[in-house]
């Protein structure tokens, strides 16, 4: 039984609206090349990293050092077995870099998802209730938002060592301010409206407002941050990796592979070059998504775009 | 005014000393740090000595205890790793940090603000296209990699700089023109919306039919309402550049200051220079979010304190 | 508000004006840097100063307590010894004695050379000697080199300018041993307390002016010094850990010397000279705890390593197979019979598998950025020895912490990779502090003390010779270590130094000449 249907439209989640929408969505996505190619190069970048042990040539741990320091396959003294060359342990760096995509979005998706869970509930909670909760939870938000994240997760590692679950918790635990901002604003406007007054009056259980009724109405923007925040989060991973204390060898990540390719970049030059490529394609794409997605649904901000 | 000022000192007062006990209980509670120092098969009375030797076996009362009342005084003990006090240690090095990140944000700044202004007074033209693709790439490629792709090409291929190192103008181009990318992008990213958002405003209309000329419009008039929004992300940025996001960039360049001394405290499982670090960024970060605050003053002449 | 906006702009002003003056003038907080060398477009000027780049920085000063190759690179023109070694012959000739001689089998006299002062002005005296001498074979200060002077038992004033030694049993080899025993201020070591590793006062050609922490060391040319006037004035030693920042300084002109110039390199390099060298990368296994104890696994694990590849691929040539053992002909105790041990990778698994190896968590500690692709022969050593079948954590730690798990027993890991230095080209050296129960690196237990102790103090060569001959094949058979390589040493230099180095590894600086 869905007694919302009867009650003020505008505001209300109407499964046969929201279908037409899409529809809508979709065709403007069409219109929007820009968007379109991010969107279809992210499918591509998460089938890789999903299909990494099929689709990569080679063992991304293990090389020889024969071939150690070969260039890509269209320089002389490269060959075709290794596309875009070896590393300086050997190893094919396309295999590397389909692994390392693996590993960074891992990372990427697994903060978001808890610290997106959390900070939004958190959010949820500090906008509804108001009053004392939203004045204790905004100020952990604010002095915990004046810790910057860097130094956070150096120190985290500090005392947990380095290491992909390490760093994860470390970016999770400084990844949910944002969250909770954005939710508590939402909150606040959708507070007062009628349908949550009536929902209110109808004796509905507050759970059941904040997860049934708000929440639905104000995950649209939500979105656009959680594929924002994924792209900062993927940016986070590859400059800890980078200063050694992210992930660690023998995995690869993006980040990983630039920092030990460093030494070598006048003589390797491709060490350094096709893991930065890879990193910037994807958090643009990601980011172009996300400001599609936050396009699409404020209307007010399509009129200016 | 006043008052407004008092409250806002005794409110950083109250980060500050909530972001350093966040330290102090992420270092002390979360992990052990002699495990991390100690490999594995190190006997235990080896880590009880160790643990006596750093003062980590006392209850944590007393720890806690000796921590604040070593706060109050802003005395940090002195480094593990160099055996002078602690505070000392990174005051030192916050000069150097503090000149490239201030330079870099007057770069940024620079090309950025008049770009995104022009940018603005022609929306959905060319000009605009280029702009806003050139920011959000900027955003989001990494800065060690174009710090090192900027040392392939101009100083290990061209010559024309040096490749690390402190002293001259000519060490400090290439860090400053790395670290200026991102700041630039969100600085032309945000200064376009905002001009934007006020050139479609009602008064900007008026103030053209009142016959006054354009320039007298921008600047005296839209780009004053736009200011709060450009300050505040300086504000932000300029905040988190200071607090350790230049380490990637002061690593990647042997840039001696405060970046690439977290780094070196990280390594060297330096607590008492961790604790004294994160303080300075602590009082950075508010002090700069004060002035942020009160400089929406200048331009908004409605805002009282 | 137009008064708030002036002191914005003036506030702005100030932090460019600032940030130019700043940048202009290096720090002068640092030790008073050697005037760094003009880029080219400038006309050149006489110049008596260099700056050498170093790969890590030293744990300390000290050159009584740590075995720290950074730290000797300064040390080495900052403090001298009774006897020094002389860069043609390697063998050890007078410096801070003027004479010496055996007055018996188990004592020594040394004459005391005169004028000779410290570099605070002190005179050296008798005291200082046997100071020195006592500190070094102090049990309980735990010197990290206190392996090489296991024969000494006590020094003891004769008279104002003559000291004695007294050796444990005879020993052929003490003047080459007091080539690495510094003197050291017996007055401003016990005044100095914990921080005598920060203030070094010696008697060489060098002083140290300044130390900046992370940064550089700066000496000057001491000029009450009692030898010839070095023509190199002034120094720097700056530490730069990686090796193509090093390289980029080099051909911009930053720096005159660096060490340690990887072997992809050495064709960008203004100038390169490359010497046999000193260094053998080992990997010490631990026989007493966790699963290396086994003496199955240690030998599986000198089967895993290709030491050829590493020699040719990984070093680009600079380095060949160590002979199965921690020396090369020249040596005495070098044994002639000994091959390295094969790569043979199926031999490896079929050894673990013999053990009953389950494969458990294996650590292999190491260190980055003090010897010449350190990290990165980790990295290859752990790769072969995974594809063997072994379940390797590699993990890195920095110097100091690295040198603290080196030398103390309790804390030895599963396996470490460290690189072996012998300047005195004997046996004794290694077996002495690798091999020996009481070596601070050792990882044996005593059952080849015996021997050591008596080939130490054999004065018969011949006899001497055989006796470390077997216990270098005792030491193959059942191996507490992985023998890996020895490495060539390669230095990178700019056109305006002139420098022969030294097999031994000294860099001294009064062997420098700067040519315009």
């Amino acid at each position: 039984m869905k007694p919302e249907s009867r009650l003020a439209p505008a505001e209300v989640f109407r499964p046969e609206a929201a279908r037409k929408r899409a529809g809508a969505s979709l065709r403007r996505l069409w219109k929007d090349k820009l968007a379109l190619v991010s969107l279809l190069f992210l499918c591509f970048v998460v089938f890789c990293s999903v299909a990494a042990p099929l689709v990569s040539p080679h063992d991304p741990t293990k090389g020889t050092l024969v071939n150690r320091m070969k260039p890509p396959f269209w320089v002389k003294g490269g060959s075709q077995r290794f596309i875009l060359g070896t590393d300086q342990q050997g190893r094919d760096v396309l295999s590397r870099i389909l692994w390392g995509g693996r590993v960074s979005l891992t990372v990427g998706f697994v903060c978001v998802a808890i610290s997106g869970a959390l900070g939004t509930v958190l959010g949820l909670i500090s906008g509804y209730f108001g009053k004392w909760v939203d004045t204790v939870i905004m100020r952990i938000v604010d002095i915990q938002s004046s810790f910057p994240g860097l130094l956070v997760a150096l120190t985290f590692v500090m005392v947990l060592g380095p290491g992909e679950w390490n760093l994860i918790a470390a970016l999770t635990f400084n990844g949910w301010m944002v969250h909770a901002r954005m939710a508590r604003g939402q909150v606040l406007s959708m507070r007062e409206t009628t349908m949550v007054e009536a929902t209110r009056a109808i004796g509905c259980p507050t759970g059941h407002i904040l997860f049934g009724h708000i929440l639905p109405n104000i995950i649209s923007p939500l979105i656009t941050t959680y594929v924002l925040e994924i792209a900062r989060i993927i940016g986070a991973e590859a400059t800890m990796s980078f200063l050694g204390y992210g992930i660690q060898p023998p995995q690869s990540s993006w980040g990983l592979m630039i920092g030990e390719g460093r030494i070598y970049i006048g003589q390797a030059w491709w060490l350094v070059t096709f893991p930065g490529v890879a990193i910037a394609l994807t958090i643009l794409a990601l980011n172009l998504v996300g400001n599609w997605i936050r396009i699409e649904l404020d209307p007010l901000h399509r009129s200016r775009h | 005014m006043f008052r407004y000022v008092v409250l806002r000192l005794g409110y950083c007062v109250l980060v500050i000393v909530g972001v350093s006990l966040l330290v102090f209980v992420i270092t002390h509670l979360i992990g052990s740090p002699v495990d991390i120092m100690l490999p594995l098969q190190a006997t235990d009375e080896e880590r009880a000595q160790l643990e006596h030797q750093l003062g980590l076996d006392r209850p944590l009362i007393y720890q806690l205890m000796d921590f604040a009342s070593g706060l109050v005084r802003l005395d940090f003990g002195l480094s593990w790793w160099q055996k002078e006090p602690a505070l000392g240690i990174v005051l030192e090095r916050m000069p150097a940090t503090f000149q490239l990140v201030v330079l870099s944000f007057i770069v940024a700044a620079v090309v950025s603000v008049p770009l995104g202004i022009l940018a603005a007074y022609h929306p959905g033209s060319t000009l605009d296209r280029v702009l806003t693709a050139g920011a959000l790439t900027g955003i989001c490629v990494p800065t060690f990699w174009v710090g090192l792709m900027l040392v392939t090409v101009f100083a290990v291929g061209l010559g024309w700089f040096y490749t690390s190192g402190y002293g001259t103008i000519r060490h400090l181009i290439l860090p400053t023109l790395s670290l200026a990318i991102v700041p630039a992008g969100r600085i032309a990213q945000i200064m376009r919306f905002s001009m934007l958002d006020q050139l479609n405003q009602q008064y900007v209309t008026t103030a053209r039919a009142k016959g006054l000329d354009e320039r007298t419009v921008i600047f005296k008039h839209a780009l004053k309402n736009a200011a709060p929004a450009v300050i505040t992300t300086v504000g932000v940025d300029l905040g988190r550049m200071l607090a350790g996001i230049s380490s990637p960039v002061e690593h990647v360049f042997g840039w001696p200051g405060f970046g690439t001394l977290i780094l070196d405290t990280i390594q060297h499982q330096d607590f008492p220079l961790l604790q004294a670090c994160v303080f300075v960024v602590a009082i950075i970060v508010t002090v700069i979010n004060l002035v942020t605050d009160l400089s929406y003053g200048l331009f908004d002449p409605r805002i009282k304190y | 508000m137009r008064g708030w906006l002036r002191l914005v702009c003036i506030a702005l002003i100030v932090a460019v004006a600032t940030s130019i003056v700043g940048c202009s003038k290096p720090e002068e907080k640092k030790a008073e840097p050697a005037q760094p060398t003009q880029p080219a477009q400038q006309p050149a000027k006489a110049k008596d100063s260099i700056v050498v780049a170093l790969q890590g920085e030293p744990s300390s000063l000290d050159p009584q307590f740590p075995d720290d190759g950074n730290m000797r690179a300064v040390t080495e023109n900052v403090f001298e010894g009774l006897l020094e070694t002389d860069g043609q012959t390697l063998k050890p000739k007078p410096c801070l004695a003027e004479s010496f001689k055996s007055v018996d089998a188990t004592t020594w006299e040394f004459k005391i050379r005169k004028g000779v002062n410290f570099h605070n002005s002190d005179p050296l005296t008798v005291e200082d000697v046997a100071f020195s001498v006592n500190r070094i074979v102090d049990t309980a200060f735990k010197s990290q080199i206190a392996g090489n002077f296991r024969s000494i038992k006590k020094a003891e004033k004769v008279d104002e300018l003559t000291v004695k030694i007294i050796t444990d049993g005879p020993d052929p080899a003490l003047p080459v041993r007091l080539t690495g025993l510094k003197i050291v201020s017996k007055k401003h070591v016990e005044a100095s307390g914990d921080t005598v590793g920060a203030k070094p006062i010696g008697t060489g050609p060098y002083k140290v002016t300044g130390w900046s922490r992370g940064v550089n060391i700066a000496v000057e040319a001491f000029d009450g010094y009692w030898g010839p006037k070095p023509s190199i004035k002034k120094a720097l030693f700056r530490f730069i850990e990686e090796g193509s920042t090093r390289l980029s300084a080099l051909k911009a002109n930053e720096i005159d010397l660096a060490v340690n110039m990887l072997p992809e390199y050495v064709k960008d390099v203004p100038k390169v000279a490359s010497v046999e060298g000193l260094e053998f990368p080992l990997v010490r296994l631990n026989q007493f705890k966790g699963a290396m104890r086994n003496p199955l696994l240690r030998q599986a694990a000198n089967y895993a390593v290709d030491k050829e590849a590493l020699a040719t691929s990984l070093y680009g040539g600079y380095a060949a197979a160590a002979q199965g053992q921690l020396f090369k002909p020249g040596y005495v105790g070098f044994n002639a019979e000994l091959k390295p041990y094969p790569y043979d990778v199926n031999k490896a698994r079929d050894l673990l598998k013999q053990a009953g190896y389950k494969g458990e968590k294996v650590q292999l500690v190491a260190e980055r950025g003090r010897w010449l692709k350190d990290g990165e022969l980790a990295e290859a050593i752990s790769m072969m020895l995974r594809e063997a079948g072994f379940n390797i954590e590699l993990k890195y730690y920095d110097w100091s912490g690295w040198l603290k798990i080196l030398f103390d027993r309790n804390l030895a890991p599963d396996m470490i990779l460290s690189f072996h230095s012998n300047d005195m080209f004997d046996a004794d050296r290694t077996f002495s502090s690798l091999v020996h129960s009481k070596g601070p690196m050792s990882s044996y237990t005593d059952v080849h003390d015996k021997k050591i102790d008596a080939a130490r103090s054999e004065m018969d060569p011949a006899k001497r010779q055989k006796m470390y001959e077997e216990v270098g094949k005792a030491i193959y058979e059942d191996p507490a270590f992985i023998f890996l390589l020895n490495l060539k040493d390669i230095f990178g230099m700019s056109k305006s130094l002139d420098w022969k180095p030294r097999q031994d590894d000294k860099r001294l600086l009064s062997e420098m000449k700067i040519i315009q």
